[in-house]
């Protein structure tokens, strides 16, 4: 069973079509990254699938079930998480307090009015686990906008993760960052992927390769070609898309 | 009785265009900069008392093009000394900001002018009634809604038709476009703000004829303003206008039908509107919401 | 968490008051106010203090925790004080119940905005806000038969309250100054808890990034609903115990200026950064205003340029400033 299922799911900005009756099938045990060429119509497909924009057209399905044009904060109770392109925390707080409100939601709390944030029972535990899981103990509680980028990257995750989702997606992990940070990062990925469903927007080709076990290429909104990074790699419609795609 | 709803529903027409040209400058600034100009209201004033003041030594036509400039240039000196220094913060500051300085400007005049209320005769040739066939109606209102009906049209071939317009109408729309702009263009905000000053300023000039001109007439054209914006939809040109429309019909003609409540009859219809089309009439999806 | 709220305390009152819950030393300091000899004499001034710092307090939940603009606020007030004037007039004498209904009418209005608004965004929630709050102040000065239209309610008073078997005189001003602290003091425990519980932290991670707080699965147009209810329920507290300080309700208060004053005293005690701004910005407006329009004619030119020097130069208030001074002095 598929985890995602789309069904010509159709989106356009004034005249432009971004993503055009696209229909995949996203299985739970692979890696998938979408590639394709700039304004190719995966971040808005992303976008689609996560509830951030509400396809024209189209239903999307988790797991059998129809999430078409539900509310964001349902989508992810139901185990859909993510990142995106350009970072995505509370950059005014500390860590902790990053983390922690991410692990207060996920354990249901958040509607005690006039309750003690130091009674909830397992959030400090669950935050400090996290936290350290990141390595970021000693980095605990200064402010986030002191943090590295690839450090801020990794609570983004972290914080997408809090939510114990079926399937993460990560809307390009690896822009902005220099080699040794990217490392670090695709090397998290793959260790997440061992017990999430991960899909990944991805420019870094290596990186997309290295990690992938199923690709789909769009292009034109359209999904041009799907298969293992062998078969993309071999398919002669790619070569031309990414070729035409070029200055 | 039908004699008696014709005049109010022209009546309405002509105070919906006056309302129209007012919350047209408003609706610019709200797009562009993101500022809910609260001066707007008291710019409107000053259009109608420096028509006052101008007219008997420059004349009808001349002060009519004098007036608006000078509110414009007040506008101008606004921008540029005072609300261009809260763009990319806290929006609430520049509420704050002419929400304060409208307070401010409202007392200066009082100062000038004083408390009691002005009055601006309208020129010779527009004097008395015109028979229409079916009625007699004032010239002058008839004179003011096709200025008004011009200034429409000026504001809509600039926006439309020229280059400057394109640029404007982009930042109205686009969060990433107007932030390009603000950092690389910080002439075209003045030049917004400008002209939504010199929009309140001909709309209070012409209006001076046919309103009571007092210092709260700014604050009381403000309203309007809102109700339309939202009535219409935020952005949306042909939205305000048809906004502007609708308030003033609306407006003249309970004033008919049901005098007591004539003020609350155009919040009732934006609420209505806001829970039929929670956009406005013709609203897109802008920047201004989730 | 625990480390940012001792610190906020001691931001807000250094040095000897540290080992004191900062919202005793609030209090203590209000209680302390009747007893000098010039402020005891302007007395309907200090209670009027209070009630706006109650009212300031409630709404920086939603402008400073939240981060959303409510200019439309003074609706709330107005409507508690019509509330409990109209429940007076028509219903009963108690104060009590006088107080409550006020309060639920006033919150229930809110509610109702809130229900319309809390999906809008920046400026154009402000917007909306302003709209409203003048729909509600036409239909209030409009509606003769219930709220006296132009003229207002008069003809309320205070009654004698009993507390066990101590009656307390409510028409003697001091008494009924400490009954306004009283129930001031309360509610600001109350607002205190809130803003630093589970709930006011996903208020602050609202504020801080919306998008990101949706995406951790909280129900943010919820909370943002209960958040303008919560602000709107204090605002109308506020106006019904501003209705017997002043035994009347009129229609102004309900005016979008009002609206613009709240928002003006949490900004300028420093509401955005302190829990105890909105309460130093309440009293220094407060008393600016008066001054102001006791001693000059054109007052509303200094106090309009106020909003603006504050804007301009102190834009984190006074306690924002105050911390700032004393960063600099330190380091």
């Amino acid at each position: 069973m598929a985890i995602i299922r789309t069904e010509n799911v159709t989106k356009g900005f004034g005249g432009l079509i971004a993503v055009n009756r696209v229909s995949v099938d996203i299985h739970p045990e692979q890696l998938t990254s979408i590639i394709g060429p700039n304004g190719a119509g995966k971040s808005t497909f992303f976008n689609i699938i996560t509830g951030f924009f509400k396809p024209d057209e189209g239903r999307i399905f988790f797991r059998d079930e129809d999430i078409t044009g539900l509310p964001i904060h349902q989508i992810v109770r139901k185990g859909i998480s993510r990142s995106f392109q350009i970072l995505n925390i509370f950059e005014e707080s500390t860590v902790w307090d990053n983390v922690w409100v991410a692990v207060q939601g996920s354990l249901g709390y958040g509607k005690e009015l006039l309750g003690r944030v130091e009674k909830l029972a397992g959030v400090e535990e669950e935050t400090s686990r996290i936290i350290a899981e990141m390595g970021l103990e000693y980095e605990g509680g200064s402010q986030v906008k002191y943090l590295s980028y690839g450090e801020k990257r990794l609570l983004e995750i972290a914080l997408a993760l809090t939510t114990r989702p079926k399937i993460l997606l990560l809307d390009e992990p690896m822009s902005g960052l220099p080699a040794d940070e990217r490392r670090r990062i695709s090397a998290y990925i793959k260790q997440i992927a061992q017990a999430v469903t991960v899909v990944v927007v991805e420019h870094d080709m290596d990186v997309v390769m290295a990690i992938s076990d199923r690709i789909l290429v769009m292009y034109e909104g359209r999904i041009l070609a799907s298969g293992t990074p062998a078969e993309v790699r071999q398919d002669v419609r790619v070569q031309e898309a990414y070729l035409g795609a070029m200055p | 009785m039908l004699g008696t709803l014709m005049a109010f529903t022209l009546n309405g027409i002509v105070l919906g265009l006056i309302y129209a040209v007012v919350a047209l400058g408003f609706t610019l600034i709200l797009g562009v900069m993101e500022v809910i100009n609260f001066t707007h209201g008291v710019l409107f004033a000053y259009g109608a008392y420096l028509a006052y003041t101008l007219q008997p030594f420059l004349g009808f036509w001349l002060s009519m093009l004098v007036a608006p400039l000078l509110v414009g240039l007040m506008g101008l000196a606004i921008e540029f000394f005072l609300v261009r220094r809260v763009y990319g913060q806290n929006p609430l500051f520049g509420l704050l900001l002419t929400f304060g300085l409208s307070m401010a400007l409202e007392e200066v005049i009082r100062m000038i002018w004083g408390r009691v209320g002005r009055s601006v005769t309208a020129p010779a040739f527009v004097a008395g009634s015109l028979d229409l066939g079916f009625m007699l109606y004032s010239r002058y209102r008839l004179f003011l809604a096709a200025l008004a009906i011009l200034v429409i049209l000026a504001v809509w071939y600039f926006l439309m038709r020229t280059p400057y317009g394109a640029v404007i109408r982009a930042g109205a729309f686009d969060a990433e476009m107007v932030m390009a702009l603000g950092k690389n263009l910080p002439w075209m905000r003045s030049l917004v703000f400008a002209l939504g000053a010199v929009l309140a300023g001909i709309a209070g000039v012409i209006a001076a004829p046919i309103w009571s001109i007092r210092p709260p007439m700014g604050t009381a054209i403000l309203m309007p303003s809102y109700l339309i914006v939202v009535l219409g939809g935020i952005g949306s040109f042909w939205g305000t206008i048809i906004g502007g429309l609708i308030i003033g019909i609306s407006t003249s003609i309970s004033v008919m039908i049901f005098p007591r409540i004539s003020d609350l009859v155009p919040y009732l219809l934006m609420a209505l509107v806001l829970i039929w089309r929670p956009r406005g009439l013709m609203g897109e999806k802008s920047i201004l919401e989730v | 968490m625990i480390k940012s709220q001792s610190t906020a305390k001691q931001r807000a009152f250094p040095g000897l008051f540290r080992s004191i819950h900062p919202l005793a030393v609030m209090v203590i300091i209000f209680a302390a106010f009747p007893a000098i000899p010039l402020i005891g004499r302007f007395l309907s001034l200090g209670t009027e203090v209070v009630i706006w710092s109650l009212f300031a307090l409630g709404f920086n939940i939603l402008l400073g925790y939240t981060g959303l603009t409510s200019f439309g606020h003074g609706a709330y007030f107005g409507i508690g004080a019509y509330g409990a004037a109209i429940a007076f007039l028509r219903l009963s004498h108690s104060l009590w119940l006088c107080l409550l209904i006020g309060t639920l009418v006033g919150g229930l209005f809110a509610a109702l905005v809130g229900l319309i608004v809390a999906n809008k965004r920046g400026i154009y929630f402000s917007l909306l806000t302003i709209a409203f709050s003048q729909m509600f102040f036409f239909i209030a000065f409009r509606w003769d038969e219930f709220t006296g239209g132009e003229t207002g309610l008069t003809g309320i008073d205070r009654q004698t309250l009993k507390l066990v078997n101590l009656a307390v005189n409510l028409r003697n001003p001091i008494a009924y100054y400490y009954f306004v602290l009283a129930v001031f003091a309360l509610c600001a425990v109350i607002i205190w808890r809130i803003v630093h519980s589970p709930f006011g932290r996903v208020l602050r991670a609202i504020k801080e990034n919306e998008l990101r707080a949706k995406y951790l699965g909280y129900n943010t147009e919820a909370y943002k609903w209960a958040a303008f209810t919560i602000s709107g329920l204090f605002a109308a507290l506020g106006g019904s115990l501003y209705t017997f300080l002043i035994n009347s309700a009129y229609a102004f208060g309900l005016e979008w200026v009002q609206s613009g004053n709240v928002v003006m005293m949490t900004l300028l005690g420093g509401g955005t950064v302190s829990f105890f701004g909105p309460v130093v910005g309440a009293a220094i407006f407060i008393t600016c205003r008066d001054l102001l329009s006791a001693y000059f004619e054109h007052w509303l030119l200094f106090y309009g340029l106020l909003f603006v020097i504050v804007i301009l130069y102190v834009p984190t208030g006074i306690l924002g400033a105050a911390a700032k001074l004393r960063k600099k002095h330190k380091g």
